[in-house]
C-alpha cells in the first residue's frame, strides 16, 4: 500500500466518522475542547498594515462560571501608555445579551458597553466584543455545508458549518448574520471562520494557528495565534498569546467591577 | 369665424403691432420697469430663501442631533443630574437611554460666534442605539482606548477641519471651563447624520472628557430615549414625567424642531414685511410706467378708439405689455434674489441666532422650484395689477378727448380724482395710526398686512399732495427772484400736477421705506445702547472666548474669581467679594427665556445694574438677595405669563418646581420672551451650576486700566483663558451687534433707493419728451441749451428735496408707530422711538443726489432738442 493510499485510507475514515455527528455535535465538542475552568495569558494586539501597525498589550483572564457554560473574562491593559490600567470585564449572560463594562482609569469610572456597541470594533481592532467573549453552542443554529482541506493542515479534512444566530439578542450582539467555520476532525478545534455583514457580504475572516493542547490530561486545546481580516478595508489584526496557564484556580473575586478598577 | 375668435386675432394683433413696438421703441423705459419689478422680487425672493433656509437648518440640526431617539428630556441650560439616566432606563418601555452634554467653545482668541462650535459630549459606548455616524476612514476612532480614557480626545466634522487646517491627530486649543485646553482630533466625521447638524460647525467628544473640560461633573444636559417597539409615546412620556418630575422637558424631536421654528417666526414676518415694502416699491414704478406711457399715448389711444377698439381692448393692451415685463422682471428678480441670499444669509441669521440665543447655521439655501414659481407669479399678479388702475383709466379716454393738442393739461374731472385719491391717501394713513395704535391686527393677520399696506399706499397718495404744499411754499418765498429760470421751474411743477405727482410719487416711496426702516434701526439702536449704559456700569468686565454682548461665552469655574481678585489695581467688591454673573437660556412653557443670575454686590453698584421700572431700585432690588426664592421680570414676562408684580410664578428648576415671588419689573433686552434676574446663590441652589458667564469689577484708584489689564493677562490670562474688555470696549461690541443685526436692511434701502432712482428718472424721461413742444416754444423765444438744461435739472431737484423732506415726515411718523407699538407687539420688546437725525440728512442728501442723477440725462435730452423739430412735435 503506498504512502498515498494510506493518507486517502484515513482521510476517508475520518471524514465518515465525523459525517456521522451533526453538526451541533461537533460544535458542542468543540466547545468541550476549549473549555478549562479558567485561564490566564498575556496577549498582544496588532493591528494595521505595512508600518502603520498599532500594538497592544494586555493580560487575559477567564472563568468558567459556575453554570459550566458561559465565562467571565477579565482583560488588563499594560501598553501603550496611554491606555496603562485600562481594563475591560464581559461577563456573559444566558439571555444573549454580555454585560461588557469599561474602566477608565483617567476619569476613576466604569463605563457599560451597550448591547448595540458590542458588535462594533474592540479597541481598534478588527475583532469585535463578541468576538472576544466565547461562543455558545445554544446561541447558534447549525447546518453542515460541507468538507474542505483544513486550512492549516493539509492533511486533515475540516468540516464546514453554518452558523446563524439564535436569537435577536445573539445577532444584535454579534452583527453577523451568519458565519462559516471550519473544524478540524481532531480535536474539533476551529481553523478559520468566515463572518458576514447583516446584508450578507463577506465582513472578515478568521484564521487560528498554534492550536496547541494546554491541558493534556483533559485534552484541552487553545489557538495561540488569531489573526482576522476586514475584508473591506483588508485591515488586519493579529491578537497572539503568550504565558498561557490553565486551571490555576483564579478567584471569583476577579471578576467583578471592584476589581475591575483596581489598578496595580 | 365666430366672434371670439375674431376679438382674440383682433388682441393679439393690437399687441403684436401696437403693444409690442412700443415696447421695442422704447427699451430705455422698457428696462427701467423690468429692473423695478426684477429688484422688488428680488429682495422678496432673497427673503424668502433666507427664511425657509433658516427654518430648515433649524429643523435638521434637532432632528440631527436627536438621531433616532424617539424622545428627548432636558431640564434646561444646567443640567441634571446623571443619576437620573439609570432612573430612566428603568422606566417599562424605554429600549435605550442615551446621556448627552451639550456645550459651547471658542477657538482660541475668538471674538466672534463663527469662531465657535458646538462640543457634544456623548456616551461612544452607548451611541449606536441613537445615533449613527459615518468616518471619512472605515472607523470613526483609530483607537477607541485611547480615545476614551484621554479627556483630550475630540471627533471634527470633516467641514470644520477643512474650514480649520485640521486633520487626524492635530492638536486644537480651545477655551473651556478650565481655561484654554489643547484637545487631540481623534477622529474626523463625514457630513451624515449628527454631523450635519449646526451646518457641521460640531465636534464630538466622550462624555467623560466634556464633563471634565466643560465643568459640567456628574451632570447630563439631555437624554435620547429609543422606545421599545410598540409602545405608545405619549404613554410612555407621561410616565417618565411622573417619574422625574415637571422641571423635565420631555418631548419629541419633531415637537423640540416645530418649536424651535415657531420660535423665530415673527422675527421672520418682520422680514418678510420690509420685503413686501420693497416688492410695493417696485410695484409703484410699474404703476409710475404704464400711467406716463398712457400720457404720452393719449392720442394713440384716442386714434385707436376712434378706429373701434373697445375699452376692454385698450385695458388688454396695457396690462398685456405689462405681462412680459413683470416676467422678465420677476424671473430676473428671482436670479438676483438667489445671489442677494447668498450675500445676506450669514448677517440675517446671525442676527434671528443673536436674538433667539439659538445656533443657527445655513450651509446650503433652500431655493426650490414652488419658490421659483410663486416669485414669478406674484411678480407677475403684482405687475398686473399696478397695471390695471393706469389702464383702466386709459379705456376710459374719449376719443375726441385724446384728439385734443393740448390733451395732456388737467379737466376738472382729473383735478376731482386727483382730491379724491389724496383723501383715500390720508384715510389710508389715518386707519394705519388707528389700526397701529389699538393692535388690530392682532384681531385677523388680514388687517395687520393691510395695515402695513396702507401705511405705505397711503403715503404715497397723500404724500404728493405734501409736496405741492412745499412747494406752493416755495413759490411765495421766491415770488421776487430774478432768476427765471427757478420761477419756471416752479411754475412748470405746479401747473404741470399730474406730472410732478408722478415723479414724487415714484422717488418718495423709495425715501419713504429707507426713513422706515432707519426709523426702526435706530429706535432699537438707541434704546439698547441706552439701557446698556444705564446698567453696565464696571470699569472692566473680564470673560472667557466669545461673544460677551450675547452672553455666548466659554462659562468659567468661580475659581476664576480669587485669581483676578489677586491682581493689583482690582477692586474687591461685593459680598463674599463675588462679582459674577451666570447668564444662561431657560425654557419656560415653551418659550426661550432668558435668566440672569447676578451676585451681590450692591455697595458697588447701588443697583444701577437693574432698570426697574416698577418702583424705586434701593427697595426692590435688595429683596433679590434676601435669601428668599424672589425675582424681577421683564414686561413682556409678566404679559406672555399673565402676571403681575407680587403674583407668584413656579419655575422648573433641576432641584424640582419652585413658586418665585416677582417683586418688581426690569427692563432687559437679552431676550424678546422674557428675562428673569434672580440671586445667583439662589441661582446656585437651586439650579446646581456654579460656573460663572462673566465677572465685572472696577478699578481703584491710582490704577489705570492697562496696567490692570496687561497684569490680568500675564497673572490669569492664559491659564484660564480670559480677556479684560473695558466698558467703553463692551459697549462697543454692542453697538457693533446692533449695527450686524440691521445690515440686511442695508440692502432693503438701497433697493428701495434704486428703484426710487428708476422711478424718477423714468418720470422725468417721459415728461421731458411731453414737454418737447413747450421746450421748442422757449428755445424759440431764446432761451439758452443751458437755461433749458438747468430748468429740468432745477425742476427734478426741487422734486428730489422736496419729495424727501416729505418722506423724512411720513417715513419717521409711520416708524414710530411701527416702533412703540408694531414691534411691541410681534416681538415682544418695548423699544422706545428715537428720531433718526442722522438718517434724516442722509435721506436728504440721498434724494438730492438721486433727483440729480435721474435729471441728468433727460435735462441733457431737453437741451439738445433742435426748435424746428420741437415745434412739430406731436
Amino acid at each position: 500500500m503506498n504512502k498515498n493510499l494510506i493518507v486517502l485510507l484515513g482521510t476517508l475514515i475520518t471524514t465518515t466518522s465525523f459525517a456521522a455527528i451533526s453538526p451541533r455535535e461537533i460544535m458542542v465538542k468543540n466547545e468541550e475542547a476549549r473549555k478549562v475552568s479558567d485561564f490566564e495569558a498575556r496577549a498582544k494586539l496588532a493591528t494595521g498594515s505595512g508600518s502603520n501597525i498599532k500594538t497592544k498589550e494586555f493580560t487575559l483572564s477567564r472563568k468558567v462560571q459556575k453554570d459550566g457554560i458561559h465565562n467571565n473574562t477579565l482583560t488588563r491593559f499594560h501598553s501603550p501608555a496611554e491606555v496603562r490600567d485600562e481594563g475591560i470585564l464581559i461577563l456573559e449572560n444566558d439571555n444573549g445579551k454580555n454585560d461588557v463594562m469599561l474602566y477608565l482609569p483617567n476619569f476613576k469610572k466604569i463605563r457599560r458597553v451597550e448591547s448595540q456597541q458590542q458588535s462594533g470594533s474592540f479597541m481598534g481592532s478588527v475583532f469585535s466584543y463578541s468576538d472576544i467573549a466565547t461562543p455558545h453552542v445554544d446561541d447558534f443554529q447549525y447546518k453542515t455545508i460541507g468538507t474542505e482541506k483544513c486550512p492549516g493542515n493539509q492533511k486533515l479534512i475540516c468540516t464546514k458549518i453554518e452558523c446563524t444566530p439564535a436569537s435577536n439578542e445573539v445577532l444584535e450582539r454579534t452583527g453577523y448574520s451568519k458565519s462559516i467555520v471550519w473544524t478540524r476532525p481532531d480535536n474539533f478545534m476551529i481553523e478559520k471562520a468566515e463572518y458576514f455583514q447583516l446584508d450578507g457580504k463577506l465582513w472578515k475572516i478568521l484564521t487560528a494557528s498554534e492550536i496547541k493542547e494546554v491541558d493534556t490530561k483533559n485534552h484541552k486545546w487553545l489557538a495561540h495565534s488569531l489573526s482576522i481580516v476586514n475584508q473591506l478595508n483588508q485591515e488586519k489584526t493579529d491578537l497572539i498569546f503568550s504565558n498561557v496557564k490553565v486551571n490555576t484556580g483564579l478567584a471569583d473575586s476577579i471578576f467583578t467591577q471592584q476589581n475591575l478598577q483596581k489598578v496595580r | 369665424m365666430n366672434k371670439s375668435r375674431i376679438r382674440k386675432i383682433f388682441h393679439l394683433n393690437l399687441f403684436e403691432y401696437i403693444g409690442w413696438r412700443h415696447v421695442r421703441l422704447h427699451p430705455g423705459r422698457t428696462i427701467l420697469t423690468t429692473l423695478g419689478v426684477a429688484l422688488g422680487i428680488a429682495l422678496y425672493v432673497a427673503i424668502s430663501i433666507i427664511n425657509e433656509s433658516t427654518k430648515n437648518a433649524l429643523k435638521e440640526s434637532v432632528e440631527a442631533v436627536a438621531g433616532k431617539a424617539s424622545l428627548t428630556i432636558s431640564a434646561g441650560i444646567a443640567g441634571f443630574s446623571e443619576e437620573k439616566v439609570e432612573t430612566i432606563r428603568t422606566v417599562e418601555g424605554v429600549k435605550n437611554a442615551v446621556p448627552m452634554i451639550e456645550a459651547r467653545a471658542f477657538f482660541e482668541g475668538a471674538k466672534e460666534s463663527t469662531d465657535g462650535l458646538y462640543v457634544l459630549g456623548v456616551d461612544l459606548l452607548q451611541e449606536q442605539a441613537v445615533r449613527t455616524y459615518q468616518a471619512t476612514d472605515q472607523k470613526i476612532i483609530d483607537d477607541p482606548l485611547t480615545f476614551l480614557n484621554q479627556p483630550d480626545s475630540i471627533i471634527f466634522t470633516e467641514a470644520l477641519a477643512k474650514k480649520r487646517g485640521f486633520t487626524i491627530d492635530s492638536k486644537v486649543k480651545l477655551s473651556t471651563a478650565n481655561g484654554l485646553k489643547t484637545f487631540t482630533i481623534r477622529g474626523l466625521l463625514k457630513p451624515e447624520g449628527t454631523a450635519k447638524a449646526y451646518g457641521g460647525s460640531l465636534a464630538i467628544m466622550d462624555i467623560d472628557g466634556a464633563r471634565m473640560m466643560f465643568g459640567k461633573e456628574n451632570k447630563v444636559d439631555r437624554v435620547d430615549i429609543v422606545a421599545q417597539e410598540g409602545v405608545e409615546l405619549n404613554e410612555l412620556s407621561g410616565t417618565l414625567q411622573k417619574k422625574l418630575g415637571e422641571n423635565f422637558t420631555i418631548e419629541s424631536p419633531a415637537a423640540k424642531s416645530e418649536q424651535t421654528v415657531r420660535m423665530i417666526a415673527a422675527y421672520q414676518l418682520i422680514l418678510t414685511f420690509f420685503s413686501t415694502l420693497a416688492l410695493l416699491v417696485g410695484l409703484f414704478l410699474v404703476m409710475n410706467s404704464i400711467s406716463v406711457a398712457i400720457a404720452e399715448r393719449k392720442k394713440e389711444i384716442g386714434t385707436l378708439r376712434a378706429l373701434g377698439a373697445t375699452r376692454f381692448s385698450m385695458v388688454y393692451l396695457f396690462v398685456s405689455e405689462i405681462v412680459g415685463i413683470g416676467l422678465i422682471g420677476s424671473a430676473l428678480g428671482c436670479l438676483l434674489g438667489r445671489g442677494l441670499a447668498e450675500k445676506l444669509v450669514t448677517q440675517v441669521t446671525a442676527s434671528v441666532a443673536a436674538q433667539f440665543q439659538t445656533r443657527i447655521e445655513v450651509t446650503k439655501l433652500q431655493f426650490e422650484w414652488k419658490q421659483v414659481l410663486i416669485a414669478i407669479a406674484l411678480g407677475t399678479v403684482a405687475s398686473i395689477l399696478a397695471a390695471l388702475f393706469p389702464a383702466l383709466k386709459a379705456a376710459a379716454i374719449h376719443p375726441l378727448e385724446s384728439m385734443k393738442r393740448h390733451a395732456e393739461s388737467t379737466t376738472k374731472e382729473d383735478e376731482t380724482r386727483s382730491r379724491l385719491l389724496i383723501l383715500f391717501g390720508l384715510a389710508l394713513l389715518i386707519f394705519n395710526v388707528f389700526s397701529m395704535v389699538n393692535e388690530w391686527g392682532k384681531i385677523w393677520f388680514g388687517i395687520d398686512l393691510f395695515t402695513k399696506i396702507a401705511s405705505v399706499l397711503g403715503s404715497a397718495l397723500f404724500g404728493p399732495f405734501l409736496v405741492f404744499i412745499l412747494i406752493h411754499g416755495a413759490r411765495a418765498l421766491w415770488k421776487n427772484t430774478k432768476r427765471p429760470i427757478l420761477k419756471l421751474a416752479l411754475e412748470n411743477l405746479i401747473r404741470s400736477r399730474k406730472r410732478t405727482t408722478s415723479n414724487v410719487m415714484a422717488l418718495m416711496v423709495g425715501l419713504f421705506l429707507v426713513m422706515l426702516i432707519a426709523t426702526v434701526r435706530v429706535s432699537f439702536h438707541d434704546t439698547l445702547t441706552g439701557w446698556l449704559n444705564q446698567i453696565f456700569v464696571a470699569d472692566v468686565m473680564v470673560i472667557s472666548s466669545g461673544r460677551a454682548i450675547m452672553g455666548d461665552v466659554q462659562p468659567m469655574r468661580e475659581e476664576v474669581l480669587k485669581d483676578v481678585l489677586d491682581v493689583p489695581g482690582i477692586k474687591p467688591i461685593g459680598e463674599n467679594r463675588g462679582a459674577g454673573n451666570r447668564i444662561v437660556t431657560f425654557l419656560h412653557h415653551d418659550k426661550k427665556m432668558m435668566l440672569k443670575a447676578y451676585d451681590h454686590y450692591a455697595d458697588f453698584y447701588r443697583y444701577q445694574n437693574f432698570a426697574i421700572t416698577s418702583g424705586d431700585p434701593q427697595k426692590i432690588a435688595p429683596q433679590l438677595y434676601n435669601g428668599e426664592p424672589n425675582i424681577l421680570v421683564t414686561p413682556g414676562f409678566l404679559t406672555g405669563e399673565e402676571k403681575k408684580v407680587g403674583d407668584l410664578v413656579s419655575l422648573s428648576t433641576p432641584s424640582g418646581k419652585i413658586d418665585f415671588k416677582i417683586i418688581g419689573t426690569v427692563t432687559d433686552y437679552g431676550s424678546p420672551q422674557g428675562v428673569i434676574y434672580l440671586s445667583r446663590d439662589n441661582y446656585k441652589k437651586y439650579w446646581n451650576d456654579k460656573l460663572i458667564t462673566a465677572f465685572v469689577f472696577n478699578i481703584e484708584p491710582g490704577h489705570t486700566l492697562e496696567e490692570v489689564r496687561s497684569e490680568i493677562d500675564r497673572r490669569i490670562g492664559q491659564k484660564w483663558n480670559v480677556v479684560t474688555l473695558s466698558n467703553a470696549e463692551f459697549k462697543n461690541q454692542m453697538e457693533q451687534a446692533v449695527e450686524r443685526s440691521f445690515a440686511y436692511t442695508r440692502a432693503i434701502e438701497l433697493i428701495a433707493l434704486l428703484v426710487g432712482l428708476l422711478g424718477l428718472l423714468n418720470t422725468l424721461l417721459i415728461s421731458v419728451l411731453e414737454r418737447t413742444r413747450e421746450i421748442g416754444m422757449l428755445r424759440a423765444v431764446g432761451s439758452t441749451r443751458g437755461q433749458i438744461s438747468g430748468m429740468i435739472l432745477l425742476e427734478s431737484l426741487m422734486q428730489g428735496v422736496f419729495g424727501s423732506i416729505v418722506a423724512v415726515l411720513l417715513g419717521s411718523l409711520i416708524g414710530k408707530l411701527f416702533v412703540e407699538y408694531g414691534l411691541t407687539s410681534t416681538l415682544g420688546w418695548i423699544i422706545e422711538f428715537h428720531f433718526p437725525k442722522e438718517s434724516v440728512i442722509q435721506t436728504l442728501i440721498t434724494g438730492v443726489i438721486v433727483a440729480l442723477i435721474a435729471g441728468l440725462y433727460p435735462s441733457k435730452r431737453a437741451a439738445n432738442l433742435e426748435i424746428t423739430e420741437s415745434l412739430d412735435y406731436e
